[in-house]
């Protein structure tokens, strides 16, 4: 592990990269406070702009990207009562109420405080895990990587809330999209319905800057375009250190469930804010006062979403596999960027990998250092963009930066496609990250699947044979079939009650 | 009845299924006529990955169908206050993607952007000028000069404007 720390520390501390890091939490922080734009949605359009970085300037600067917008999603939580990313709509109910009693500025302090910690605290884990868990994942043969990623698609599909039929249907039309094009071990063409661009497949960067960045820039322009806010110049003070100490066991409960909650495929940084929170309530000795503006209740979900963030980069980078909708698209960028990711980066590329750790822990203690100036000049500026121009901006930068990746016009109308099925698919409560996951991990999948049954001359068996494998199929099995099995023990109470 | 399906229809809970649905059995049959030019021992085609996942497809498709016809169109939308901006915006996108070898990246992106934010509502003309001066400045900078970028320059005229340019 020192190896790694040596080495990323020699690629990110050159005046370059720090650069990119500082440019990353100054975009993050404008990005979060920005209602509409999500971490997400910012990594996904800065993906075609850093083409001209090499891979470590460019994950250095996503890194910091979605350390910073998990946080500053909480100022307008604080401010307006208005989210400016989902991470922070738990904020809102103890934020919000701080602020009505005329202590914005204590409530800020707090946020930033307990991000800072939770997001520290999480990339020091990530730090410390990562490395030995690819370690353990180098030994992972097909079978194994096979389940991992079956397990992924139905959690992401199951757990991420709403219906589950939806978000499998969705996790699965992701995957099919990713076997269009030329097949890799026989190289027969399939889907192209004679469009050459096709065969190289459907293009990662196109698809999830329509399914994220235009569905959301659509529905921002159907909302009151020319609306503004003006607000006052708000300070932030960070909490005594009697004050901390009271906040202790918050910090010390919600951070370790972050992280946790992060690290599950599909459980992202929204519902551990959520989960730690509700948490906070139960272990607290005046549950009735959280919801009044107590900092406890803002503690306990800014800690454990910045936690979550930096829990879901740990799957990322040591199993090639996304925790989350935002992994997701940095793991979508290192593939873009030419590195295969998985366990073997930690071989091939560790100073690559040690920078992104680092980066991570500089970004979450930039937080602490930017975030007081970023709130007292920057977010009153952002707050003044209605949403109208701010929806062109995106636009723009969806159908400029797609035609930028291979400077054709076919990847503009793979944006625009995306963009109207996001738009139609979100709306009728469909999700869009099962989508992206199976595009970016469905090519490996298949892979995978098929590589293992050549090895097995065709028997099906071999995926149970394996000790790992074996119980993680398992698992994904029974998380498919809990609902079945309530829905008939349901249906089986009602007919005997009648 | 006929007004429930118009309802359900009206909300996608059956339509979008359905076009699953629709896509997926199309797609299966395509599938079925993937072979591998050449076999060497034991080999999983290439048809079958597809055919598997369409097939998944089409099971989920047909339980999302009976659960809306079961229970009719439950999804309550968020109210929109401009909902025409959508077909605007496409529209619009459309038009972007059909002009840009035409007319070229510098001319035409500030007179979209300005023509676009007037067409979704923008009236202060303060906003119109200042966000289509400063979003194409940023764009070209950016795109065209930073990331050299070889942005479609157009043709006559406008090519001539956009050497001048970058």
């Amino acid at each position: 592990m020192l190896d790694l720390i040596i080495l990323g520390a020699g690629e990110l501390f050159t005046p370059a990269n720090i650069g990119w890091l500082v440019a990353g939490v100054f975009i993050g922080l404008m990005a979060g406070a920005t209602p509409g734009i999500s971490g997400t949605m910012m990594v996904a359009i800065i993906l075609p702009l850093t083409f001209g970085l090499g891979p470590s300037s460019a994950l250095i600067l996503m890194t910091a990207i979605y350390a910073t917008a998990v946080f500053s999603g909480s100022i307008t939580a604080v401010l307006f009562r208005t989210p400016g990313a989902p991470e922070a709509a738990a904020t809102v109910f103890d934020g919000y109420e701080m602020t009505k009693q005329g202590k914005p500025h204590e409530a800020l302090g707090h946020a930033m405080f307990a991000s800072f910690l939770g997001g520290t605290f999480g990339a020091i884990v990530f730090l410390l895990v990562a490395p030995q868990l690819a370690r353990v994942a180098l030994e992972f043969g097909s079978p194994e990587i096979f389940a991992l990623i079956l397990f992924t698609m139905v959690a992401v599909a199951s757990i991420g809330g709403g219906n589950m039929l939806k978000g499998l249907l969705c996790a699965f039309f992701g995957l099919f999209l990713a076997t269009v094009g030329m097949d890799i071990i026989t190289g027969t063409y399939r889907y192209t319905f004679g469009v050459p661009i096709l065969a190289a497949g459907v293009s990662f960067i196109p698809a999830i800057l329509g399914l994220f960045a235009v569905s959301e820039a659509i529905r921002m322009v159907q909302g009151a375009v020319t609306e503004t806010r003006t607000i006052e110049k708000v300070k932030t003070v960070l909490p005594r250190l009697s004050m901390i100490k009271r906040l202790l066991p918050t910090y010390l409960r919600s951070g370790p469930l972050g992280v946790l909650i992060g690290a599950l495929p599909g459980v992202g940084a929204t519902t551990a804010s959520f989960v730690s929170y509700a948490t906070a309530t139960r272990f607290s000795k005046e549950p009735e006062k959280f919801g009044t503006g107590i900092p406890e209740g803002i503690a306990a979900p800014e800690t454990a979403n910045n936690a979550a963030a930096m829990g879901a980069m740990v799957p990322m980078l040591s199993l090639g596999i996304p925790g989350s909708a935002t992994t997701a698209v940095m793991l979508a960028a290192i593939i873009v960027h030419g590195l295969r990711p998985g366990p073997f980066l930690f071989v091939r590329n560790p100073e690559f990998v040690g920078a992104i750790m680092l980066a991570a822990i500089v970004a979450n203690i930039l937080i602490i250092v930017v975030s007081p100036v970023f709130i007292r000049f920057f977010a009153r500026v952002i707050q003044t963009l209605p949403m109208g121009v701010l929806g062109t901006f995106i636009l723009m930068l969806c159908v400029v930066g797609a035609f930028a990746i291979r400077n054709n016009m076919a990847d503009v109308w793979i944006v625009f496609i995306f963009g109207i099925l996001g738009y139609v698919l979100e709306k009728h409560k469909y999700p869009i990250a099962p989508i992206v996951i199976g595009l970016v991990l469905g090519q490996m999948f298949e892979q995978e699947f098929r590589r293992a049954l050549v090895i097995s001359h065709g028997s099906s068996m071999i995926f149970f044979a394996s000790p790992i494998a074996a119980p993680i199929i398992v698992v994904s099995l029974i998380i498919v079939l809990i609902p079945l099995f309530r829905r008939l023990q349901r249906r089986l109470s009602v007919s005997k009650a009648k | 009845m006929k007004r429930y399906f118009q309802n359900l229809t009206r909300r996608g809970e059956l339509i979008i299924p359905l076009s699953f649905l629709v896509a997926s059995i199309y797609l299966f049959y395509l599938a079925m006529q993937f072979r591998a030019p050449f076999r060497m021992g034991f080999q999983v085609g290439p048809d079958v990955f597809p055919k598997i996942l369409t097939g998944i497809m089409m099971v989920l498709s047909v339980v999302l169908i009976y659960n809306a016809v079961k229970r009719g169109g439950l999804t309550e939308f968020e109210k929109v206050v401009k909902p025409r901006n959508l077909w605007i915006t496409l529209a619009f996108i459309i038009t972007y993607a059909f002009l840009l070898e035409i007319v070229g990246f510098v001319v035409l992106t500030p007179v979209w952007i300005a023509a676009y934010m007037f067409a979704i509502g923008m009236r202060r003309w303060t906003w119109l000028l200042g966000a289509t001066v400063i979003f194409s400045v940023f764009m070209i900078v950016v795109f065209a000069m930073f990331m050299l970028i070889p942005l479609p320059r157009g043709v006559g005229i406008f090519r001539e404007i956009s050497l001048f340019v970058y």
